[in-house]
Protein backbone atom coordinates (compact mmCIF):
# COMPACT_ATOMS: atom_id res chain seq x y z
CA UNK A 1 0.00 0.00 0.00
CA UNK A 2 1.77 3.33 -0.76
CA UNK A 3 1.74 6.50 1.27
CA UNK A 4 -0.76 7.97 0.15
CA UNK A 5 -3.53 4.91 0.39
CA UNK A 6 -2.28 4.23 3.71
CA UNK A 7 -3.31 7.57 5.13
CA UNK A 8 -6.50 7.61 3.18
CA UNK A 9 -7.18 4.05 5.00
CA UNK A 10 -5.99 5.86 8.19
CA UNK A 11 -8.42 8.80 7.88
CA UNK A 12 -11.26 6.45 6.98
CA UNK A 13 -10.82 3.91 9.65
CA UNK A 14 -10.57 7.02 12.30
CA UNK A 15 -13.56 8.52 11.37
CA UNK A 16 -15.52 5.23 11.04
CA UNK A 17 -14.37 4.81 14.49
CA UNK A 18 -16.00 8.32 15.17
CA UNK A 19 -19.21 7.64 13.83
CA UNK A 20 -18.92 4.40 15.73
CA UNK A 21 -18.36 5.57 18.95
CA UNK A 22 -20.28 8.46 18.85
CA UNK A 23 -24.12 6.53 17.78
CA UNK A 24 -23.38 3.13 18.41
CA UNK A 25 -25.57 3.46 21.51
CA UNK A 26 -28.35 5.75 19.99
CA UNK A 27 -28.41 3.15 17.20
CA UNK A 28 -28.66 0.63 19.42
CA UNK A 29 -31.66 2.27 21.39
CA UNK A 30 -33.26 2.80 18.41
CA UNK A 31 -32.77 -0.58 16.60
CA UNK A 32 -34.48 -2.41 20.23
CA UNK A 33 -37.46 0.45 20.51
CA UNK A 34 -38.45 0.61 17.12
CA UNK A 35 -38.09 -3.06 15.61
CA UNK A 36 -38.63 -5.28 18.77
CA UNK A 37 -39.29 -8.58 16.65
CA UNK A 38 -35.82 -8.30 15.10
CA UNK A 39 -32.29 -9.45 16.07
CA UNK A 40 -30.86 -6.00 17.72
CA UNK A 41 -27.57 -7.24 17.84
CA UNK A 42 -27.33 -8.28 14.05
CA UNK A 43 -29.30 -5.34 12.94
CA UNK A 44 -27.04 -2.79 14.69
CA UNK A 45 -24.11 -4.63 13.49
CA UNK A 46 -25.48 -5.10 10.16
CA UNK A 47 -26.02 -0.59 9.64
CA UNK A 48 -22.76 -0.38 10.92
CA UNK A 49 -21.32 -2.59 8.24
CA UNK A 50 -23.16 -0.94 5.43
CA UNK A 51 -21.86 2.20 7.13
CA UNK A 52 -18.79 1.09 7.18
CA UNK A 53 -18.85 0.64 3.31
CA UNK A 54 -20.82 3.82 2.41
CA UNK A 55 -18.56 6.06 4.53
CA UNK A 56 -18.08 7.99 1.82
CA UNK A 57 -21.65 8.70 1.26
CA UNK A 58 -22.28 9.80 4.88
CA UNK A 59 -24.09 13.33 5.49
CA UNK A 60 -22.24 14.59 7.49
CA UNK A 61 -24.50 16.86 8.64
CA UNK A 62 -26.83 14.47 9.50
CA UNK A 63 -25.21 11.07 10.30
CA UNK A 64 -27.39 10.07 13.08
CA UNK A 65 -30.33 9.98 10.82
CA UNK A 66 -28.50 8.07 8.55
CA UNK A 67 -27.23 5.76 10.63
CA UNK A 68 -31.35 5.17 11.39
CA UNK A 69 -32.20 5.54 7.89
CA UNK A 70 -29.92 2.21 7.11
CA UNK A 71 -31.34 0.68 10.47
CA UNK A 72 -34.94 0.85 9.37
CA UNK A 73 -34.09 -0.05 5.52
CA UNK A 74 -32.43 -3.43 6.95
CA UNK A 75 -35.17 -3.87 9.46
CA UNK A 76 -37.78 -3.81 6.78
CA UNK A 77 -36.14 -6.48 4.63
CA UNK A 78 -35.16 -8.90 7.62
CA UNK A 79 -38.96 -8.58 8.66
CA UNK A 80 -40.29 -9.61 4.82
CA UNK A 81 -37.05 -11.59 4.16
CA UNK A 82 -39.00 -14.22 7.15
CA UNK A 83 -42.43 -13.47 5.68
CA UNK A 84 -42.60 -11.68 8.72
CA UNK A 85 -45.50 -8.75 6.89
CA UNK A 86 -47.79 -9.48 9.75
CA UNK A 87 -45.48 -9.19 12.29
CA UNK A 88 -44.50 -5.75 10.74
CA UNK A 89 -48.04 -4.57 10.57
CA UNK A 90 -48.55 -5.79 14.17
CA UNK A 91 -45.15 -3.69 15.49
CA UNK A 92 -46.04 -0.78 13.82
CA UNK A 93 -49.60 -1.24 15.28
CA UNK A 94 -48.68 -1.72 18.33
CA UNK A 95 -45.91 0.06 19.38
CA UNK A 96 -47.04 3.40 19.52
CA UNK A 97 -49.65 1.66 21.51
CA UNK A 98 -47.18 0.38 24.14
CA UNK A 99 -45.15 3.49 23.69
CA UNK A 100 -48.25 5.53 24.72
CA UNK A 101 -48.96 3.25 27.70
CA UNK A 102 -45.85 3.40 29.13
CA UNK A 103 -45.69 7.37 28.85
CA UNK A 104 -48.88 7.60 29.72
CA UNK A 105 -48.39 5.59 33.62
CA UNK A 106 -45.82 8.27 34.25
CA UNK A 107 -47.60 11.51 32.79
CA UNK A 108 -51.12 11.31 30.96
CA UNK A 109 -54.35 10.45 31.84
CA UNK A 110 -55.87 7.56 30.65
CA UNK A 111 -58.48 9.17 28.18
CA UNK A 112 -55.15 11.14 26.33
CA UNK A 113 -53.07 8.18 26.07
CA UNK A 114 -56.30 6.26 24.90
CA UNK A 115 -57.04 8.96 21.74
CA UNK A 116 -53.14 9.17 21.33
CA UNK A 117 -53.02 5.31 20.50
CA UNK A 118 -55.66 5.35 17.90
CA UNK A 119 -54.80 8.55 16.38
CA UNK A 120 -51.45 6.91 15.88
CA UNK A 121 -53.12 3.88 14.79
CA UNK A 122 -55.17 5.48 12.03
CA UNK A 123 -52.56 7.02 10.58
CA UNK A 124 -51.14 6.08 7.04
CA UNK A 125 -48.08 3.80 7.49
CA UNK A 126 -45.67 6.97 5.79
CA UNK A 127 -47.39 9.29 8.45
CA UNK A 128 -46.88 7.45 11.47
CA UNK A 129 -43.38 6.79 10.22
CA UNK A 130 -42.27 10.21 10.24
CA UNK A 131 -44.08 10.99 13.61
CA UNK A 132 -42.38 8.46 15.37
CA UNK A 133 -39.07 9.38 13.88
CA UNK A 134 -39.65 12.78 15.03
CA UNK A 135 -41.22 12.84 18.10
CA UNK A 136 -40.33 9.43 19.42
CA UNK A 137 -36.63 9.24 18.06
CA UNK A 138 -35.91 13.19 18.05
CA UNK A 139 -34.96 13.05 14.45
CA UNK A 140 -35.68 16.48 12.89
CA UNK A 141 -34.45 18.62 9.69
CA UNK A 142 -31.44 16.79 7.70
CA UNK A 143 -31.20 14.19 10.23
CA UNK A 144 -34.98 13.14 9.43
CA UNK A 145 -34.17 13.72 5.71
CA UNK A 146 -31.83 11.07 5.99
CA UNK A 147 -33.42 8.65 7.89
CA UNK A 148 -36.07 8.74 5.63
CA UNK A 149 -34.04 9.29 2.37
CA UNK A 150 -35.44 12.09 1.17
CA UNK A 151 -34.29 15.95 1.74
CA UNK A 152 -34.43 17.76 4.90
CA UNK A 153 -37.52 20.08 3.25
CA UNK A 154 -39.45 17.05 1.95
CA UNK A 155 -38.93 15.97 5.58
CA UNK A 156 -39.94 18.90 6.71
CA UNK A 157 -43.05 19.18 4.54
CA UNK A 158 -43.85 15.56 5.29
CA UNK A 159 -43.58 15.78 8.98
CA UNK A 160 -45.97 19.53 8.99
CA UNK A 161 -48.50 17.18 6.94
CA UNK A 162 -48.54 13.96 9.08
CA UNK A 163 -48.77 16.40 12.01
CA UNK A 164 -51.62 17.93 10.54
CA UNK A 165 -53.60 14.89 9.95
CA UNK A 166 -52.67 13.59 13.28
CA UNK A 167 -54.14 16.11 15.19
CA UNK A 168 -57.05 15.96 13.03
CA UNK A 169 -57.67 12.26 14.34
CA UNK A 170 -56.80 13.60 17.45
CA UNK A 171 -59.29 16.09 17.82
CA UNK A 172 -61.73 13.62 16.48
CA UNK A 173 -61.48 11.39 19.18
CA UNK A 174 -62.72 14.00 21.47
CA UNK B 1 -56.95 18.76 27.86
CA UNK B 2 -58.52 21.13 24.64
CA UNK B 3 -55.85 22.26 22.42
CA UNK B 4 -52.93 20.06 23.21
CA UNK B 5 -50.97 19.03 20.19
CA UNK B 6 -50.55 15.14 19.82
CA UNK B 7 -47.24 15.71 18.46
CA UNK B 8 -46.05 17.71 21.38
CA UNK B 9 -47.55 15.17 23.71
CA UNK B 10 -44.87 12.21 22.07
CA UNK B 11 -42.07 14.59 22.05
CA UNK B 12 -42.78 15.57 25.27
CA UNK B 13 -42.68 12.29 26.24
CA UNK B 14 -39.67 11.26 25.13
CA UNK B 15 -36.80 9.72 27.25
CA UNK B 16 -33.12 10.99 27.14
CA UNK B 17 -31.48 9.80 23.93
CA UNK B 18 -28.38 11.85 23.26
CA UNK B 19 -25.40 10.59 21.42
CA UNK B 20 -23.66 9.58 24.25
CA UNK B 21 -19.75 8.51 23.14
CA UNK B 22 -18.60 5.17 23.96
CA UNK B 23 -15.33 5.54 25.00
CA UNK B 24 -12.98 1.86 24.32
CA UNK B 25 -13.65 -0.30 26.81
CA UNK B 26 -17.01 0.84 27.86
CA UNK B 27 -19.05 -1.80 25.72
CA UNK B 28 -16.22 -5.13 25.04
CA UNK B 29 -18.73 -6.18 22.65
CA UNK B 30 -19.39 -3.29 20.74
CA UNK B 31 -15.30 -2.97 20.69
CA UNK B 32 -15.01 -6.35 19.30
CA UNK B 33 -18.06 -5.51 16.89
CA UNK B 34 -15.33 -1.99 15.57
CA UNK B 35 -12.46 -4.16 15.12
CA UNK B 36 -14.87 -6.73 13.17
CA UNK B 37 -16.04 -4.50 10.39
CA UNK B 38 -12.69 -2.56 9.96
CA UNK B 39 -10.43 -5.35 9.87
CA UNK B 40 -12.75 -8.24 8.27
CA UNK B 41 -16.00 -6.91 6.64
CA UNK B 42 -18.07 -9.61 5.98
CA UNK B 43 -21.70 -9.15 6.12
CA UNK B 44 -23.02 -12.03 8.21
CA UNK B 45 -24.68 -12.84 11.58
CA UNK B 46 -23.00 -10.50 14.06
CA UNK B 47 -23.97 -12.56 16.71
CA UNK B 48 -21.68 -12.87 19.57
CA UNK B 49 -19.56 -15.66 19.18
CA UNK B 50 -16.60 -15.70 21.61
CA UNK B 51 -14.01 -17.93 20.41
CA UNK B 52 -15.08 -18.19 17.13
CA UNK B 53 -12.60 -19.23 14.91
CA UNK B 54 -12.39 -18.54 11.51
CA UNK B 55 -14.27 -20.67 9.02
CA UNK B 56 -12.83 -23.08 6.99
CA UNK B 57 -14.30 -23.88 3.43
CA UNK B 58 -14.35 -27.53 3.17
CA UNK B 59 -14.08 -28.76 -0.41
CA UNK B 60 -15.72 -32.04 -0.86
CA UNK B 61 -15.85 -32.09 -4.85
CA UNK B 62 -13.67 -30.85 -7.59
CA UNK B 63 -15.80 -31.58 -11.00
CA UNK B 64 -13.41 -31.11 -13.60
CA UNK B 65 -15.40 -30.44 -16.71
CA UNK B 66 -13.22 -31.92 -19.68
CA UNK B 67 -13.77 -31.54 -23.31
CA UNK B 68 -14.54 -34.37 -24.90
CA UNK B 69 -11.73 -33.13 -27.67
CA UNK B 70 -9.12 -33.79 -24.72
CA UNK B 71 -8.68 -30.10 -23.97
CA UNK B 72 -9.77 -29.35 -20.57
CA UNK B 73 -12.15 -26.32 -20.90
CA UNK B 74 -12.19 -25.32 -17.72
CA UNK B 75 -12.13 -26.95 -13.40
CA UNK B 76 -15.30 -25.94 -11.63
CA UNK B 77 -14.29 -26.19 -7.51
CA UNK B 78 -17.03 -26.88 -5.61
CA UNK B 79 -17.44 -26.53 -1.86
CA UNK B 80 -19.45 -26.53 0.63
CA UNK B 81 -19.93 -23.81 3.28
CA UNK B 82 -18.50 -24.12 6.70
CA UNK B 83 -21.51 -21.93 8.02
CA UNK B 84 -24.32 -23.28 6.20
CA UNK B 85 -26.59 -21.28 7.91
CA UNK B 86 -25.25 -17.73 6.93
CA UNK B 87 -25.79 -16.16 3.07
CA UNK B 88 -24.51 -13.07 1.75
CA UNK B 89 -25.64 -11.17 -1.21
CA UNK B 90 -23.36 -9.57 -3.28
CA UNK B 91 -24.21 -6.06 -5.70
CA UNK B 92 -22.19 -6.94 -7.85
CA UNK B 93 -19.26 -9.62 -9.11
CA UNK B 94 -16.68 -8.44 -7.07
CA UNK B 95 -14.91 -9.69 -3.58
CA UNK B 96 -15.77 -6.10 -2.06
CA UNK B 97 -19.20 -4.99 -3.74
CA UNK B 98 -21.00 -1.91 -3.52
CA UNK B 99 -23.88 -3.68 -1.44
CA UNK B 100 -23.36 -6.74 0.51
CA UNK B 101 -26.51 -7.93 2.14
CA UNK B 102 -26.41 -10.87 5.18
CA UNK B 103 -29.67 -12.73 6.08
CA UNK B 104 -30.05 -16.40 7.57
CA UNK B 105 -30.45 -18.81 5.16
CA UNK B 106 -33.81 -20.48 4.38
CA UNK B 107 -33.46 -24.05 4.40
CA UNK B 108 -37.67 -23.62 2.48
CA UNK B 109 -35.43 -21.95 -0.53
CA UNK B 110 -32.64 -21.80 -2.46
CA UNK B 111 -29.76 -19.11 -1.41
CA UNK B 112 -29.88 -18.02 -5.35
CA UNK B 113 -34.05 -17.52 -4.71
CA UNK B 114 -33.32 -16.04 -1.41
CA UNK B 115 -31.04 -13.02 -2.83
CA UNK B 116 -33.00 -12.81 -5.73
CA UNK B 117 -36.00 -11.49 -3.89
CA UNK B 118 -33.64 -8.86 -2.47
CA UNK B 119 -32.86 -7.57 -6.26
CA UNK B 120 -36.49 -7.30 -6.92
CA UNK B 121 -37.43 -5.16 -3.82
CA UNK B 122 -34.55 -3.32 -4.99
CA UNK B 123 -32.52 -3.92 -1.26
CA UNK B 124 -29.37 -4.87 -3.55
CA UNK B 125 -30.33 -2.46 -7.12
CA UNK B 126 -33.36 -1.31 -8.79
CA UNK B 127 -34.89 -3.79 -11.58
CA UNK B 128 -34.96 -7.51 -12.12
CA UNK B 129 -32.21 -9.58 -10.61
CA UNK B 130 -29.42 -10.65 -12.71
CA UNK B 131 -28.08 -13.90 -13.25
CA UNK B 132 -27.06 -15.06 -9.86
CA UNK B 133 -24.59 -17.93 -8.58
CA UNK B 134 -23.76 -19.35 -5.49
CA UNK B 135 -20.17 -19.55 -4.35
CA UNK B 136 -18.43 -20.08 -1.28
CA UNK B 137 -15.98 -17.56 0.60
CA UNK B 138 -12.78 -17.98 1.66
CA UNK B 139 -14.56 -17.80 5.20
CA UNK B 140 -17.31 -20.45 4.11
CA UNK B 141 -19.96 -18.82 4.41
CA UNK B 142 -22.60 -19.15 0.40
CA UNK B 143 -22.19 -15.49 -1.43
CA UNK B 144 -24.63 -15.29 -4.20
CA UNK B 145 -22.91 -13.10 -7.19
CA UNK B 146 -23.91 -12.14 -10.23
CA UNK B 147 -22.81 -13.76 -12.64
CA UNK B 148 -22.58 -17.15 -14.35
CA UNK B 149 -21.03 -20.68 -13.45
CA UNK B 150 -17.83 -19.22 -14.39
CA UNK B 151 -17.87 -16.04 -11.61
CA UNK B 152 -16.44 -17.88 -8.49
CA UNK B 153 -13.49 -19.01 -10.00
CA UNK B 154 -12.77 -15.93 -11.55
CA UNK B 155 -13.08 -14.24 -7.96
CA UNK B 156 -10.89 -17.08 -6.74
CA UNK B 157 -13.78 -18.52 -5.18
CA UNK B 158 -15.30 -22.20 -4.69
CA UNK B 159 -18.69 -22.68 -6.50
CA UNK B 160 -21.06 -23.46 -3.86
CA UNK B 161 -21.87 -27.70 -4.20
CA UNK B 162 -25.29 -28.24 -4.58
CA UNK B 163 -25.54 -31.66 -3.25
CA UNK B 164 -27.14 -31.38 0.12
CA UNK B 165 -25.22 -32.51 3.56
CA UNK B 166 -27.29 -34.06 5.78
CA UNK B 167 -26.15 -32.53 9.09
CA UNK B 168 -25.65 -29.07 6.96
CA UNK B 169 -29.17 -29.26 6.21
CA UNK B 170 -30.30 -29.97 10.19
CA UNK B 171 -27.81 -26.37 11.27
CA UNK B 172 -29.81 -24.48 8.89
CA UNK B 173 -33.05 -25.99 10.29
CA UNK B 174 -32.05 -25.17 13.70
CA UNK B 175 -30.80 -21.83 12.79
CA UNK B 176 -34.52 -21.18 10.73
CA UNK B 177 -36.22 -23.04 13.40
CA UNK B 178 -35.10 -20.81 16.13
CA UNK B 179 -35.65 -17.64 14.01
CA UNK B 180 -38.77 -18.26 13.55
CA UNK B 181 -39.94 -19.82 16.82
CA UNK B 182 -37.91 -18.46 19.76
CA UNK B 183 -40.47 -15.34 21.38
CA UNK B 184 -39.64 -12.02 19.87
CA UNK B 185 -40.76 -10.72 23.35
CA UNK B 186 -37.82 -10.36 25.85
CA UNK B 187 -37.11 -13.70 27.17
CA UNK B 188 -36.03 -12.36 30.85
CA UNK B 189 -35.44 -15.80 32.13
CA UNK B 190 -31.39 -18.03 30.74
CA UNK B 191 -33.67 -21.00 32.45
CA UNK B 192 -36.56 -20.44 29.98
CA UNK B 193 -34.85 -19.78 26.63
CA UNK B 194 -32.55 -23.11 27.71
CA UNK B 195 -35.90 -24.49 27.57
CA UNK B 196 -37.25 -23.04 24.60
CA UNK B 197 -34.29 -24.00 22.84
CA UNK B 198 -33.80 -27.75 24.23
CA UNK B 199 -37.49 -28.37 22.87
CA UNK B 200 -36.62 -27.24 19.70
CA UNK B 201 -33.24 -29.49 19.59
CA UNK B 202 -35.69 -32.11 20.70
CA UNK B 203 -37.87 -31.57 17.65
CA UNK B 204 -35.18 -31.94 15.23
CA UNK B 205 -33.34 -34.66 16.53
CA UNK B 206 -30.88 -32.60 17.24
CA UNK B 207 -29.30 -35.24 19.44
CA UNK B 208 -25.56 -33.87 18.71
CA UNK B 209 -26.08 -30.28 19.36
CA UNK B 210 -25.08 -28.49 22.35
CA UNK B 211 -26.62 -25.55 24.53
CA UNK B 212 -24.50 -23.52 26.04
CA UNK B 213 -25.15 -20.17 28.38
CA UNK B 214 -22.52 -17.57 28.19
CA UNK B 215 -24.33 -14.77 30.90
CA UNK B 216 -26.40 -13.53 33.33
CA UNK B 217 -29.60 -11.80 33.14
CA UNK B 218 -28.37 -8.54 34.38
CA UNK B 219 -30.52 -4.66 34.83
CA UNK B 220 -27.83 -3.69 31.17
CA UNK B 221 -28.79 -7.15 29.84
CA UNK B 222 -32.27 -8.04 30.85
CA UNK B 223 -32.92 -9.86 27.81
CA UNK B 224 -32.05 -13.79 27.03
CA UNK B 225 -31.36 -14.84 22.76
CA UNK B 226 -30.67 -17.93 21.18
CA UNK B 227 -27.56 -17.50 18.90
CA UNK B 228 -26.65 -20.85 16.72
CA UNK B 229 -22.95 -21.45 16.31
CA UNK B 230 -22.77 -23.97 13.16
CA UNK B 231 -19.13 -24.55 13.35
CA UNK B 232 -19.43 -25.70 17.25
CA UNK B 233 -22.67 -27.25 16.86
CA UNK B 234 -23.61 -24.99 19.56
CA UNK B 235 -26.64 -22.49 20.46
CA UNK B 236 -25.52 -19.92 22.60
CA UNK B 237 -27.79 -18.33 25.28
CA UNK B 238 -26.34 -14.91 25.22
CA UNK B 239 -27.86 -11.97 27.53
CA UNK B 240 -28.26 -8.09 25.85
CA UNK B 241 -30.65 -5.00 25.90
CA UNK B 242 -34.23 -5.63 24.55
CA UNK B 243 -37.03 -4.01 23.84
CA UNK B 244 -38.07 -1.47 26.26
Amino acid sequence: MSGVHADRDAERRAQFEGVFRAHHRSVARFVAARYPTVDGGDLVALTFEVAWRRLDDAPLDAVRGWLFGIARNHARNAIRRRGRQRVLVDVLAIQPVRRVAWLHDERLPVETAERLAAALGQLSESDRDVIELAAFDGLSGADLGAALGVSAGAASVRLHRARERLGDLFEAGR
Amino acid sequence: MTGQDPFELLASMRGDDTDDYMKPGDDPAADVLLKRIMDATTVASSTPRPGRRRRRVVAVAVAGVLATSGAVAAAVWLAQPADPATLSCYSDASLDPEVQVGLPIDAESTPVEQCATLWRDGTLASGDAPPLTACVTTDGITAVIPGDDKTCSTLGLAGRDPGVDPDDTLAARIASTISDQYPTDCVDSVDQAVAIVEEILADLEADDWKIRPTGAITDERPCAYAAVDTSTQVVLIVTAAGAP
